[in-house]
């Protein structure tokens, strides 16, 4: 449990800003035909990448609270990227459904 | 049972400037090991490649003779306190102390004045506070060996002296690897201690050794 809700609370630190993106994407892909997911999709892992970049830099002190806890770089980021695609995929599918 | 963390066979480059060269370093359970060396000779380098975040050319780290080849360190075995902080500022004291699983109330046993912090924001406090709440969780967490980076900059006078009462009283259940500036409070606690110059640590046990190694002028020695 402790482990969770440290993952949430480094995913809490750019979870702002990947959820607009998550947002925007879902509006568009309402906006416009189905095709465009492809496109969505790539929007998205490379704002990903980028947040990647950003948080690493300015969040780079604080991953030592993380290590300190048991749980590496490779682990954290695996985490809270694997959970972030999950929820971008499963709200392109419910705005599938619904359109 | 003594264990053990040593370091050998460390080659560091950084653009083909040799940082790193002949580095012997053993860190004991029930002892406290002092590393002091001059700006740049490679003292937070060498921590953090024990604590396995910085990859050399080529190194050998062991706990108790078994080699560490991966990156990542359990806590139960080494914890490492950076010489920045490294709490994220916008959690609570108390949830930091639950993160840690240490007891707050034990904490202000041995630093009272933070009895009022404890449903804080950590951004709350001054950077010494923040230090020292920092260097609390390292050296009291249930591990088995501690590496501290300047534990003693930053904090006041009267604090320092708690701060290396808490080491010494900790070094029974753990191994500490510590380096700091303010060298007399790393002797005064340490049982061994390595002088690291041009990239080779050398094993001291005089005030005229650390001078002939040029960390320290004979004349500012105060002790």
């Amino acid at each position: 449990m402790t482990k969770l809700r440290l993952l949430l609370t480094f995913y809490g630190s750019f979870a702002f800003a990947s959820s607009i993106i998550t947002l925007a994407c879902i509006s568009l892909l309402f906006a416009n035909a189905i095709s465009i997911i492809t496109i969505l999709f790539w929007f998205k892992i490379i704002t990903l990448v980028i947040i990647f970049f950003f948080v690493n830099s300015y969040k780079r002190k604080e991953l030592y609270y993380y290590l300190n806890l048991g749980i590496s770089k490779k682990a954290l980021w695996t985490s809270v990227i694997a959970l972030d695609i999950l929820l971008f995929i499963l709200l392109t599918i419910v705005a599938i459904i619904i359109k | 049972m003594i264990e053990t963390l040593e370091i050998d066979s460390v080659i560091l480059e950084f653009s083909s400037k040799r940082v790193l060269q002949d580095v012997y370093l053993k860190c004991e359970t029930g002892k406290i090991t002092g590393l002091l060396g001059r700006n740049g000779t490679g003292k937070t380098c060498l921590m953090n490649i024990i604590y396995g975040q910085l990859t050399p050319n080529d190194h050998s780290v062991r706990l108790s003779g078994k080699s560490l080849l991966s990156p990542s360190r359990k806590p139960s075995e080494i914890m490492y306190l950076p010489q920045f902080g490294f709490i994220p500022k916008f959690l609570t004291v108390n949830r930091i102390f639950n993160d840690f699983d240490l007891s707050f109330s034990k904490f202000i046993i041995e630093f009272p004045e933070f009895e009022k912090y404890y449903h804080s924001r950590f951004h709350k406090l001054s950077g010494g506070e923040q230090r020292i709440i920092e260097i609390y969780l390292i050296v009291a967490s249930k591990t088995k060996f501690c590496l501290l980076d300047e534990p003693f900059s930053q904090v006041m006078p009267i604090h320092v002296d708690s701060i290396k009462k808490l080491i010494v009283s900790e070094k029974e259940r753990k191994g500490i690897l510590i380096t700091d500036h303010l060298y007399e409070h790393v002797l005064d606690i340490s049982d061994d201690l390595y002088v690291l110059s041009e990239g080779e640590t050398n094993l001291t046990n005089s005030l005229q050794d650390i001078e002939s190694l040029g960390y320290v002028n004979s004349n500012n020695i105060r002790l």
